[in-house]
């Protein structure tokens, strides 16, 4: 009964609600569970696809840390040593269907706010979203407390990963770096931060 | 034993054998207790190790930029290390290689990669230490160009590939016979441009799973193989504000032509010489990597052209071989072709010649020269 009420809703949708009315429960099972929206981005080849997502995150003496959700919603992470030369933690693993619709639901709203770029802190991270048909969404950010979206989503990916990242405490006062670098070449980087993002940053 | 001395003369590499050195050799190998394959040598201080499997056909892999030649089906990894080149103007340009694991022998192109029909392939990638994008455009694939694979081992981050590091395992049939490329697939306009490729060549195996050196399942057997890696170079896209969506790659205009990573513009100063025994076979595989036209001729030292055959093109054998002077590539095609050299000794040019893909103009400096001597 559930599957013929489905396909009742899926077929008025499509204007087809006659039909419906004749479908028996093994025929409506068949209904592929896909968009009326030829145009709707979130499936490709019949199966659902999620924003791919990108935390590259470090403290200013650690080693680039970083998540990132694939396009099929398989999240992945890569934790190196503390020297950056070896690996701490990988892995990857294929997340449920709700953990990906907080994750798009996050991301979606990441996407849409204003980015916090800028701002100095001892964890920082660059954040990349693609939706496909989308501009990117990029933002350099410090990780704190405070709730902004991306620090949301963030937090969110960290819980979501069985490994903890090495984010040594490097005794420094908050700075801006850039965490997509190798710890040896933070230092070295004669490009500034601000010109640096801003080449990219929409 | 005179073949397989002068498959073993050295000078092709540029490091002479002396005779006696070359004489003992030739005994090891009758005898068994060496084979071809598992020879080391040097050269332009760099060492490169043949790790093709069984001493099936004999054959010498010549030139090929001096990159490492790997077996797939052996577990390597790859990693990605940023090298920078000095172009004939003097300008400095950075790439992003794949390398070996522990070999320190990162240049352009990456490593070849072979792998033998049925087998499976079992290689890893390593993005530790790897230079990268900024997300989402972060980390590296492998994508095994022009083989059918499981979607889960083609390196497409757009269905579902992991890119911070994976491991590939796939195996194909006879069709693949020849010539093929690997390249990364994330960001592919920015890191394929940045150097992020290789060539990747399927063999023919004999019963006991040795390489045969042939250029198709059924083609003939060649003696010597030579790996022709084509790429061009527009230096905008290696700057380091050419990165996400910048509108530097709305637009391609190469300043660089290369051959095996060099460039080549004369016929004294080729990108590649290489010597090969008179009257012998060499099969040239053509992996056209370059992101615009191309057209590869073999002249004499008078600019004579001279005739080669085609075998495979993307890897397929063709229905029937043609015998041609000159034959177009393009972007992201592979084509195998065989010569037979002359009884005498002589050096011939096999040459490329890039062009735009807009209007075929040739570039400037869009000529890039090999040498062939025997």
């Amino acid at each position: 009964m559930l599957g013929v009420q489905t396909a009742v809703g899926v077929m008025a949708r499509r204007g087809f609600v006659v039909l419906a009315l004749t479908a028996t429960g093994a025929w409506a099972d068949t209904v592929p569970e896909k968009p009326s929206d030829p145009f709707d981005y979130s499936y490709c080849g019949g199966k659902p696809v999620y924003p791919v997502i990108g935390y590259n995150f470090a403290t200013v003496c650690g080693p680039r840390n970083q998540i990132a959700v694939g396009r099929r919603g398989q999240l992945m992470w890569l934790f190196p040593s503390a020297d950056g030369r070896t690996m701490l933690h990988h892995g990857m693993r294929k997340l449920s269907a709700d953990e990906l619709n907080r994750i798009s639901l996050l991301a979606e709203v990441t996407q849409l706010a204003a980015s916090t770029d800028g701002a100095a802190g001892h964890v920082m991270y660059d954040l990349g979203i693609n939706f496909s048909g989308r501009p990117n969404k990029r933002e350099h950010a410090a990780f704190t407390a405070d709730y902004t979206p991306a620090n949301e989503l963030f937090r969110t990916l960290l819980k979501l990963v069985p490994d903890a990242p090495p984010l040594p405490d490097c005794a420094e006062a908050a700075t801006d770096f850039d965490p997509t670098l190798m710890p040896a070449q933070r230092h070295l980087d004669p490009q500034p931060m601000t010109d640096r993002h801003a080449s990219i940053r929409r | 034993m005179g073949a397989i001395f002068s498959r073993f003369e050295d000078s092709r590499r540029g490091w002479p054998l002396s005779g006696l050195f070359a004489m003992t050799l030739g005994v090891l190998l009758v005898a068994g207790l060496v084979s071809p394959e598992s020879f080391a040598w040097s050269r332009t201080g760099s060492t490169t190790t043949s790790t093709s499997m069984g001493g099936g056909g004999g054959e010498m892999m010549i030139g090929g930029g001096g990159t490492d030649v790997l077996n797939a089906a052996n577990g390597p990894t790859l990693v990605v290390r940023q090298i920078n080149k000095t172009m004939h103007d003097g300008a400095n340009v950075k790439f992003w290689v794949f390398c070996a694991s522990g070999s320190n022998n990162c240049r352009l192109p990456g490593p070849t990669l072979e792998l033998g029909v049925g087998q499976t392939a079992n290689f890893n990638l390593n993005v530790m230490m790897a230079p990268q994008e900024m997300p989402p455009y972060q980390g590296h694939t492998i994508h095994p160009h022009g083989l059918d694979v499981q979607q889960s081992e083609d390196g497409v981050p757009e269905t579902g590939a992991a890119v911070l590091g994976d491991n590939y395992s796939f195996h194909v049939d006879s069709r693949y016979v020849g010539s093929h490329m690997y390249h990364c697939h994330v960001h592919t306009v920015k890191h394929l441009e940045m150097g992020m490729y290789g060539a990747f060549v399927v063999k023919a195996v004999d019963n006991l799973g040795n390489f045969v050196n042939v250029i198709d399942q059924n083609g003939p057997a060649y003696d010597y193989e030579w790996n022709w890696v084509l790429s061009a170079v527009d230096p905008a896209y290696h700057a380091d504000n050419a990165v996400g969506d910048s509108t530097v790659f709305a637009d391609y205009n190469p300043k660089y032509f290369l051959v095996n990573g060099n460039e080549g513009l004369s016929k004294t100063a080729p990108a590649e010489t290489v010597t090969a025994a008179t009257g012998a076979t060499v099969a040239i595989r053509l992996v056209g990597i370059h992101s615009v036209d191309g057209t590869f001729q073999i002249k004499d030292a008078s600019g004579a052209s001279k005739s080669f055959v085609i075998y495979n093109r993307d890897g397929f054998a063709l229905p029937s071989p043609q015998t041609v002077t000159s034959t177009d590539i393009t972007p992201g095609q592979t084509m195998d072709v065989m010569v037979t050299l002359p009884g005498t000794s002589s050096s011939w040019y096999p040459q490329i010649t890039y062009k735009s893909l807009r209007n075929g103009a040739v570039y400037t400096n869009g000529t890039v020269y090999a040498r062939l001597n025997f």
